[in-house]
């Protein structure tokens, strides 16, 4: 079995632990995870967090997602050997101004996006927490690549960690801000996160940003309108406290609030942004929505 | 990310169901390596060895557990055979099995719990943090990081979806005596190099040829029509099975009730009683599946009676199994 060093060279540091590589004519994105120096599994071999990342980042082959392609030990130090993406690939897409110029790019990273994530529900994978910063696209070729914690991301701390960064919060669904703390996620809650990421490529600004989950649930609702037992059967025993429901809201008109948006896209986006998590539309249905017709 | 080990087909996506069936193969020693191994006499006695060393690590934890890390065990034995069969090698190994089935199943456990049982002084030998981390490392290469392993487990609920049975008491019954088949018959080299969803089936179909005969034609039609299975194949396993089954039962007559201290024993014991726990109703299935005398009683009542219908059926088990116990007394 080769060494580290004899199957890649060249190496070039492009942050503290983050090297472009080579190996023949292909070059590869390669990232350092210690093993050794977590606190919380000191005494328990290879956490149990990054066995589950790479397990599931193994089983993937989608061009939306950066692969993994190879690991490697050495002592206490893993050695993650990504695909690797170019200057051209930009990072957190909705910050790149030429996406504005062209609806239909927008229609086509949206395909993208919902095409990735009814890929990984079929295979029983949620992501829990997509965003636009684990998104890179590139404009030139209209490619996008959700770095699934191998890119954007490293595997330096657990999920946990990022449970209360704001970023997170602001894709985060109803059901999800109103059980905080107990994480019982599930696909709705991904289908969500791309009715945001959706709006947020229509508004240029976050749909939703809040920086708690009683302020983001009063943002929602204000949009969208208080959940009822009628519109969201069950409702009232998933919400812990009336005081997250705040005072009865009705829904704004989502054509006045997106004039841009044409009526299957207003159509797709309601349903993507469905309170309800049951009645909400799932990815697989999603990328069949008329809206999509001719990408 | 996360995914659900146990109910890959819970909301039946058809992508899923394809996905799974054509993936299975990855994470079961293939068929070269299943001959390679049987050619090499250590290798089965070491992996014998093994089982039961697990098994009896593992006997307070979760049985799909214990099948995890064994399927773990048997990945690594076909990738790399075992060098130096030293004892305490054979139980650093059996550790970390543990150990990484742990760690990918959403199991409850507390590590340092985990910790402390993987380390009991049973072998009087305590690994170091470094020692374990270190074969954990060698068996993940191993496995090449796919520790997602699909076991027969993950296709229980789809063939029982097939055969109709789905959130019916006797598909329950069936799942319960089928999971109990694919735990004893894992550690049977023969079922090496069958594909996890054709051990599955065969499972099923001994489990209703076994308790319910006559709708067992329907089951076997409702399974071979699937386009994901391979009839031969099925039929090659069952056998197997079916062999398995009888060996294993004359084999219990032979030890009688004495042999409470072997790790299948010890084993059968937890999965009855974490499954009495979990399906009050479905306890008197258990319990006849187990007791050889009980299982012919209840075999021979079922052929003088031509009842039809599921719910009936179910209903003359119990009437049947109280007949039983009257006529003891």
């Amino acid at each position: 079995m080769l060494t580290l060093r004899e199957k890649y060279y060249d190496f070039d540091q492009i942050s503290s632990k983050v090297f472009k590589c080579r190996r023949d004519d292909q070059f590869f994105t390669m990232k350092i995870v210690s093993i050794l120096n977590e606190e919380n599994q000191a005494n328990n071999g290879v956490p149990y967090w990054i066995i589950r990342e790479i397990s599931i980042l193994k089983e993937l082959d989608h061009i939306n997602i950066v692969r993994l392609i190879d690991v490697m030990t050495d002592g206490p130090d893993l050695f993650l050997v990504f695909e690797y993406l170019d200057n051209e690939f930009q990072a957190d897409f909705l910050k790149n101004p030429k996406m504005f110029m062209y609806p239909q790019m927008k229609k086509e990273f949206l395909y993208q996006i919902l095409n990735t994530v009814a890929y990984l529900h079929a295979r029983k994978i949620l992501l829990r927490d997509l965003r636009p910063e684990n998104i890179l696209v590139n404009v030139r070729t209209q490619v996008l690549k959700i770095a699934l914690f191998g890119a954007a991301r490293t595997f330096e701390a657990p999920l946990e960690a990022y449970s209360s960064s704001v970023g997170c919060l602001s894709y985060r669904s109803p059901e999800v801000l109103f059980q905080f703390g107990c994480e019982k996620y599930s696909t709705p809650n991904d289908v969500w996160a791309v009715g945001c990421i959706f709006g947020e490529m229509l508004l240029h600004r976050p749909l939703f940003s809040g920086p708690s989950d009683v302020e983001l649930l009063d943002e929602i609702f204000t949009l969208l309108g208080t959940p009822t037992e009628e519109t969201w059967p069950g409702v009232t025993s998933i919400c812990g406290t009336c005081a997250l429901m705040g005072p009865p809201q009705q829904p704004k008109d989502l054509a006045k609030e997106f004039p841009m948006l044409n009526p299957d896209g207003l159509d797709l986006l309601s349903k993507m942004l469905c309170l309800c998590p049951n009645y909400r539309i799932s990815a697989e249905d999603a990328v069949k929505h008329p809206y999509f017709k001719g990408v | 990310m996360e995914f659900d080990l146990e109910n890959p087909f819970e909301n039946l996506h058809s992508d899923a169901v394809s996905y799974l069936f054509l993936i299975e193969s990855d994470h079961t020693p293939s068929q070269n390596h299943s001959q390679t191994l049987k050619a090499r006499d250590l290798d089965i006695s070491v992996r014998r060895e093994l089982i039961s060393l697990i098994s009896q690590l593992s006997c307070a934890l979760d049985p799909v557990l214990s099948y995890l890390a064994i399927n773990y065990l048997d990945r690594f034995l076909a990738n790399q055979g075992i060098l130096q069969p030293k004892p305490w090698v054979l139980r650093l190994i059996a550790v970390s099995c543990i150990s990484l089935a742990v760690k990918m199943m959403r199991t409850e456990y507390p590590f340092t719990d985990v910790q402390a049982l993987l380390n009991q002084s049973d072998g009087g030998i305590i690994f170091e943090t470094q020692t374990i981390q270190r074969m954990e490392a060698l068996i993940l290469g191993a496995l090449q990081w796919r520790m997602r392993s699909i076991t027969p487990f993950s296709f229980v609920a789809f063939f029982i979806a097939l055969m109709g049975l789905k959130d019916l008491p006797m598909g329950q019954v069936l799942k319960n005596r089928a999971s109990e088949i694919i735990f004893k018959s894992q550690r049977e080299i023969r079922l090496w190099g069958f594909k996890p969803s054709i051990i599955a089936a065969s499972a099923l179909l001994c489990a209703s040829h076994e308790l319910f005969p006559f709708q067992y034609p329907s089951f076997l039609k409702a399974i071979s029509d699937s386009s994901y299975v391979n009839k031969e194949s099925v039929e090659q396993c069952y056998k197997v099975i079916q062999d398995i089954a009888i060996e294993e039962e004359y084999s219990s007559a032979l030890n009688g009730v004495s042999s409470s201290d072997t790790p299948i024993n010890v084993l059968d014991h937890h999965f009855l009683s974490s499954e009495s726990q979990k399906t009050n109703g479905i306890t008197v299935a258990n319990t006849i599946a187990v007791s050889s005398p009980l299982r012919d009683l209840k075999r021979r009542k079922i052929t003088g009676c031509g009842c039809g219908g599921n719910n009936p059926t179910i209903h003359n088990s119990r009437i049947q199994f109280s007949h039983a116990k009257e006529s003891e007394k």
